[in-house]
Order: structure tokens, then C-alpha cells, then sequence
């Protein structure tokens, strides 16, 4: 569940605009938190080898599956972070800070048998453990990840803007 | 593709469709307004609520304004005609079209300057007329009447009576009033006939019933608000507006209070005490058939009026004496011209030049002393004309011009100079083409040239500049320093002198840099 809070985006406009420096260093510390959720996630991934060997680039596939296989180093590659707040969403929330898995293949790897349960013939390959507190925040990577980080990503982000606006007032009052 | 992402710390913005369907209905709620200020609708209960206050203002503002002539009146004295001052005030809102909220300021101000009640209506009465033919407003014209009738009469100018300014200083108030009447006689009347009356005559209905209406409000909203005073009245208006549902039932009650207030204000009035016995229908007594106070009232309307004669009396006499002084200023101004100018035959530089004259003398001394009588009498053209003459006559005469060309030259001051300066230049000329000048040039051996003699006193030399005829001056800062050579070559005396010293200097400082040689400790 994300934390509610009001007036921060604007706040961290306005820092830009008054106080670069400090939107920068706020920026800073943000990072520091969401970095080692996304350090873990990426570790979560299995490497070419861990993966099911059908999955894999085939030299010779055409067609369609053409390009739909694993490679380890492109999913890696494709989960991060952005500090920057994201566009609302159809509840009318935006984010402050965001980890996302934009790459296919790791998608895959992240939500394979959430809905269904690791059954089948594909799914049980995988490996991994299936993590989150409901259906729509788990997964093996990141949500796993975030799931294992217990909030402290999400408390170390709001206290680090915490901190950055008593900077700012002390600054504008002093 | 599902979108994977954490969202961390977000932040709620609103939806768009809330946004969207607060700006359709602010639209909305805009074109409903503005379709009902057109059609002249009152839409809803804020108009109605809106309407309520503007009356209850106008019910105040009126009240105060009758309140501020009561006082007035009491202040004069005339405490027993405010019913006849409030008739004619009525009266004159009635045929004039004109709010009582502009009439009674006015009558205020004129009855607190002429002190007298008739000839306020009066002069009111003429202000409205002038007003109407003028264009100026009321209390423009009520003012300036009201000054004129003290002596002020500046501001009547602007009336175009046709008089001048020097005009209306000297001519008296009545005088001045009678023009103006004269120039703006029928305005009044023709006034009544024009569309402009009759939506003065609308306009002024109008505010009337949102007087009466405010004054119902304010008692009947009071009522409701559990009281009897504006205050609840203004409570219970805003507890209305707060509950818009409700307003149109609460108002419609309070328009039937409002009759009801009204019938029973009118029997307040015709019977104030409650006796069922007031108006026309009161039986007969042995008292007067005229109301409790006339005695009274004519009494002070008598007292009144003959305070305000006086005072115009005063007014009149003050004005009189001061165009008399005004008058004996100007004939003493005359006649201190007139005696100054007599004052010039007795004038002694006048009468010896006036005797010169007489005299024996020649034409360029008569133009001289025609002149100087002109300057004394302050006759500038006459006195440069004859000025110019004499300077023409001197300039003719040529004896200025003799004069200077009868004078010698000027002797050059440095004429010595110019055989001086011929011989240095002659000498440089030689030395720059490299001939002998007159002499030959002289060689190492041969003698210098002796310094030529000059009256400057030959200061005593330290020898450190000397003087060379070749070369010139020459400096020589070391010439008399004197140099002592120190050489200390053995073991003696002085090097040992120098050695202790510095290694007791080295013990002082603790700087181990002075040891002896032989112990390999400090010196002792």
C-alpha cells in the first residue's frame, strides 16, 4: 500500500526552482534507498543458466518467438528505479519515487503463476518464491524485493524529504 | 504488458473527472446567473437575500440620516417643527422627485447656516431650481447658496449669472440669488415634463419601497431572531442564508409581518399612545382644536426667525462696511499717486536740472541734462532715446579717435631678449650641421669653456654633485662615505669575544646551533 502524503511534489519543484542544490541532495538520498531494493531484485533473476533451457535464445527460432526468450543480462538491465513522481494513476495518485521491471522476459519471470499457481509445465521452472502482501504486489523480483525490504525503502524516502524540507525551511526562515 | 512497479510515498492529485465535473457545474451555475440577471429574474434564495440586505442598508442608512436633521433641529431650537420639517422634506420628495436621502443633508446644511426654517425651505427651494437648469447636483448648489448667503459668493461663478468676479465680491446675496432665479426660471417646471423626471419619479419609488421593505425586514427578521434590535435582525438574515431551503417560506412570512408592521405603524403614528382615540375621529375637548405644542413651536419659530434676520442684518452691515473700506483703500491708493506725482516739482535734483536748462547752455549739454530729468521721472524711452543721441554726438565729434592715435607704441619688455635668444639659435643650427660657429671647436686638451656668470650665489659643494663640461652634472652618492675594513684572521682576542657570545646566546635562546667544538656542549 503506498503512503499517502500531500504537497511533496510540489515542494520538490519548488526546491528545483529555489534550491537546486538541495533538490539534488535530496535526490542523493532518495537513491540510497531505492538502490539496494533494486540491487536485490536484479538478484532474484536467474541467470541463463537457472533458466528453463526452451526459454532461452535459440539461434535458429523464427517467427514470433523469434524474439521471445530470456537473457539474464537484458532483464537485469531492465529492472530500476526513477526518482522523479510518476503520472497519476486512475485513482488519482502519483508517486514520488517508483522500481519498476519494464523488461518481457523479466515480466514474465516476475508474474508467472501468481493467478494461477506454479503449475504446469513452465511455471515450476522458474524457480524463485513468489512474494507480496496481495495478488497485485507480488511477484520474484521486485516485488519480492520490496516484500523482503519490510518498508524501509519507503520510510527512508519519505524521512530523507522530511529532512530535506526542515532543511529548507530553516534556510528560508533563517 | 502489466505495469510492474513499486510505487513509492505517492501522492493523491485528484481525479480528472472530479476536476471536470466541478468545472461543468461552475460553468453551469455562471450561465443560470447570468440568464437570470437578463431576464431580470431573481433566481433562488441569494437574491432574495441579497435584496433583503441592500433594503435593510437603505431602511439604516435613511434612518440615520433622518436621525442627523432631528438632532439639527433640536440644536436650533426649533425642537417642536421637526413634524413640519420632515412634511416639507416629504412633501418636497413627492413633487420634486428628488430622494429625501439628498434632500435632508441639504436642508440640514442650510438650516445650520441661515438658522432661519422659512428661508431654508426657501433657499432650498431655489437650489433645486438653479440645480435643474444648472445641471450642477443639489448639495453642489446647496452649498454654495449656503456660502453665498454668508458673503462667500466664489463659488457662484460657476453659474454663469453674467457677472464678473469683481462683480459678485460687491454685489449682495439677494442680488446675486435674484439673477440666478431670473436666468433659471421655468427649469424646475419644465422639468417635470420630461422622461427624466418620470425615471427619477420610478427610480425614487423604488428606493422608497426598499426602505419600507428594509425596515419590515429589520423589525420582522428581529422578531424572528428571537429579539427586537438590528442585530437580531442581521442574525436572523444570515441563519435565513444559511438554510436556502427554507428562505422563500421565512420571507414570505416576513412580507405578511411587514403589512402587518406597517398597519401597525400607521396607527402608532396616528395614535401613539394607545388611547383608540388619535386621528380624526378624537372627540372634543375644551382644549384647542390646534395640536399639543403649537404655542410652542410658533413661539420658537418666531425666535428663530428673528435671530436669523439679525444675523442676516449682520451679515448685510459686514458686507457693507467691508466694500466701503475696500472703497477708502482705493481712494487713499489714488490719492497717495496723486500726491507722489505732485511731490516730483518740489524735488531739488528736478529744479537745478530744470534751472540748467534755462541757462545758457550748448546743445550737447541740454540733450545731457534732458536726459538725466528723464531718468529722474522714470521716463526709460525719452531717456534712451537722448542717451542714444549723446553717444552719437561723441562718437561724430571724432576727438576719441585722435586721442588714441596721438598715442606712442608700447615698448616691448623683453625686447633685450631677442639678441640673446638670435645668438642661441645660431649656435644650436651650427652644432646640428656640425660647422664651427665662429670659433673652433673645442678639443680635449684645449680649456673649457668657462661657465658663464651668472647673479645666482654659488652654493657651498659636499662634492657629491660635481659639474664636467663634457658631460655635464654627475652624481655620486658614495662620495663621502667613509670605509672601515674589519678582518678577523686568528685565534685572538676578538674571535673568541665573538665565539663566547654567540654560544651564551645559544644558551638564552635554548638554540643549540652554537656548540663547542671541543666538549660538544654548550658553551659556559
Amino acid at each position: 500500500m503506498p503512503t499517502k502524503i500531500q504537497g511533496v511534489i510540489a515542494y520538490r519543484k519548488a526546491l528545483r526552482q529555489f534550491e537546486p542544490d538541495l533538490a539534488k541532495e535530496t535526490t542523493k538520498e532518495i537513491t540510497a534507498f531505492l538502490k539496494p531494493v533494486v540491487k536485490d531484485a536484479r538478484g532474484y533473476l536467474p541467470s541463463n543458466a537457472e533458466a528453463p533451457s526452451g526459454w532461452l535464445k535459440r539461434p535458429n527460432a523464427k517467427g514470433r518467438w523469434a524474439n521471445r526468450y530470456y537473457d539474464a543480462t537484458i532483464a537485469r538491465r531492465s529492472i530500476s528505479y526513477k526518482t522523479s513522481p510518476s503520472k497519476a494513476n486512475r485513482s488519482g495518485f502519483r508517486a514520488l519515487a517508483s522500481i519498476f521491471n519494464k523488461g518481457a522476459a523479466g515480466a514474465i519471470y516476475e508474474t508467472a503463476g501468481r493467478k494461477s499457481g506454479v503449475t504446469g509445465k513452465f511455471t515450476p521452472k522458474l524457480g524463485g518464491q513468489l512474494k507480496g502482501d496481495k495478488p497485485k504486489m507480488t511477484g520474484r523480483a521486485i516485488f519480492r524485493a520490496f516484500e523482503e525490504d519490510q518498508g524501509k525503502a519507503t520510510a527512508g524516502v519519505i524521512k530523507a524529504i522530511e529532512r530535506s524540507a526542515a532543511k529548507f525551511n530553516a534556510k528560508v526562515k533563517g | 504488458m502489466a505495469d510492474l512497479r513499486v510505487d513509492i510515498a505517492a501522492e493523491f492529485v485528484g481525479k480528472k473527472a472530479f476536476k471536470d465535473a466541478d468545472n461543468a457545474a461552475l460553468r453551469l451555475d455562471k450561465t443560470i446567473k447570468k440568464l437570470g440577471r437578463t431576464l431580470g429574474v431573481t433566481l433562488g434564495a441569494s437574491a432574495i437575500i441579497a435584496y433583503s440586505k441592500a433594503s435593510v442598508k437603505a431602511f439604516s442608512d435613511d434612518e440615520a440620516a433622518a436621525r442627523r436633521l432631528s438632532s439639527a433641529v433640536d440644536n436650533l431650537g426649533l425642537s417642536f417643527s421637526k413634524v413640519q420639517v420632515a412634511t416639507f422634506i416629504s412633501d418636497l420628495e413627492r413633487t420634486a422627485s428628488i430622494a429625501d436621502d439628498v434632500l435632508r443633508p441639504a436642508f440640514q446644511s442650510l438650516l445650520n447656516i441661515t438658522g432661519s426654517l422659512t428661508k431654508s425651505q426657501e433657499l432650498l427651494n431655489n437650489a433645486i431650481q438653479i440645480s435643474r437648469a444648472s445641471g450642477v447636483d443639489l448639495a453642489t448648489v446647496t452649498n454654495d447658496l449656503g456660502k453665498g448667503y454668508v458673503g462667500i459668493t466664489r463659488g457662484l461663478i460657476k453659474y454663469n449669472t453674467g457677472l464678473t468676479r469683481a462683480e459678485l465680491q460687491t454685489k449682495g446675496f439677494n442680488e446675486i440669488l435674484g439673477i440666478m432665479l431670473a436666468k433659471s426660471a421655468g427649469a424646475a417646471q419644465d422639468y417635470l415634463t420630461t422622461t427624466s423626471f418620470k425615471m427619477d419619479t420610478l427610480a425614487l419609488a423604488s428606493e422608497n419601497a426598499k426602505e419600507t421593505i428594509g425596515k419590515g425586514l429589520v423589525d420582522a427578521f428581529a422578531r424572528i431572531g428571537g429579539g427586537t434590535e438590528a442585530k437580531d435582525a442581521a442574525k436572523a438574515i444570515d441563519n435565513i442564508a444559511k438554510a436556502v431551503n427554507g428562505v422563500t417560506l421565512v420571507l414570505g412570512t416576513a412580507i405578511g409581518l411587514v403589512n402587518k408592521f406597517r398597519q401597525g405603524y400607521t396607527n402608532f403614528l396616528m395614535d401613539p399612545l394607545g388611547t383608540g382615540m388619535g386621528g380624526a375621529g378624537a372627540s372634543s375637548t375644551n382644549r384647542s382644536a390646534s395640536p399639543a405644542g403649537t404655542a410652542v413651536r410658533l413661539r420658537q419659530q418666531r425666535e428663530a426667525e428673528a435671530a436669523a434676520v439679525k444675523r442676516a442684518k449682520q451679515v448685510a452691515d459686514l458686507t457693507k462696511k467691508q466694500v466701503a473700506s475696500t472703497k477708502a483703500l482705493t481712494a487713499e491708493q489714488k490719492k497717495q499717486a496723486s500726491l507722489k506725482k505732485s511731490g516730483t516739482v518740489f524735488d531739488l535734483e528736478q529744479i537745478q536740472i530744470v534751472a540748467a536748462l534755462k541757462g545758457q547752455v550748448t546743445k550737447e549739454e541740454e540733450i545731457r541734462l534732458q536726459a538725466q530729468l528723464a531718468l529722474l521721472n522714470g521716463n526709460a524711452d525719452l531717456a534712451k532715446k537722448l542717451t542714444d543721441q549723446i553717444l552719437k554726438a561723441q562718437d561724430s565729434s571724432g576727438n576719441l579717435a585722435k586721442f588714441l592715435a596721438a598715442l606712442p607704441n608700447a615698448r616691448n619688455p623683453f625686447e633685450y631678449l631677442d639678441a640673446y635668444l638670435s645668438y642661441l639659435a645660431g649656435k644650436a643650427a651650427a652644432i646640428a650641421v656640425g660647422t664651427p660657429f665662429g670659433q673652433s671647436a673645442p678639443n680635449e686638451n684645449a680649456a673649457p669653456a668657462p661657465v658663464p656668470a651668472t647673479n645666482i650665489p654659488t652654493m657651498p659643494s659636499d662634492g657629491m654633485i660635481t659639474y664636467n663640461t663634457r658631460t655635464g652634472l654627475n652624481y655620486n652618492p658614495n662620495a663621502n662615505n667613509v670605509v672601515v675594513e674589519l678582518k678577523i684572521t686568528g685565534e685572538g682576542d676578538v674571535t673568541n669575544a665573538i665565539a663566547k657570545g654567540l654560544q651564551n646566546q645559544s644558551l638564552s635562546t635554548g638554540d643549540s646551533a652554537y656548540i663547542n667544538r671541543r666538549t660538544g656542549g654548550f658553551a659556559g
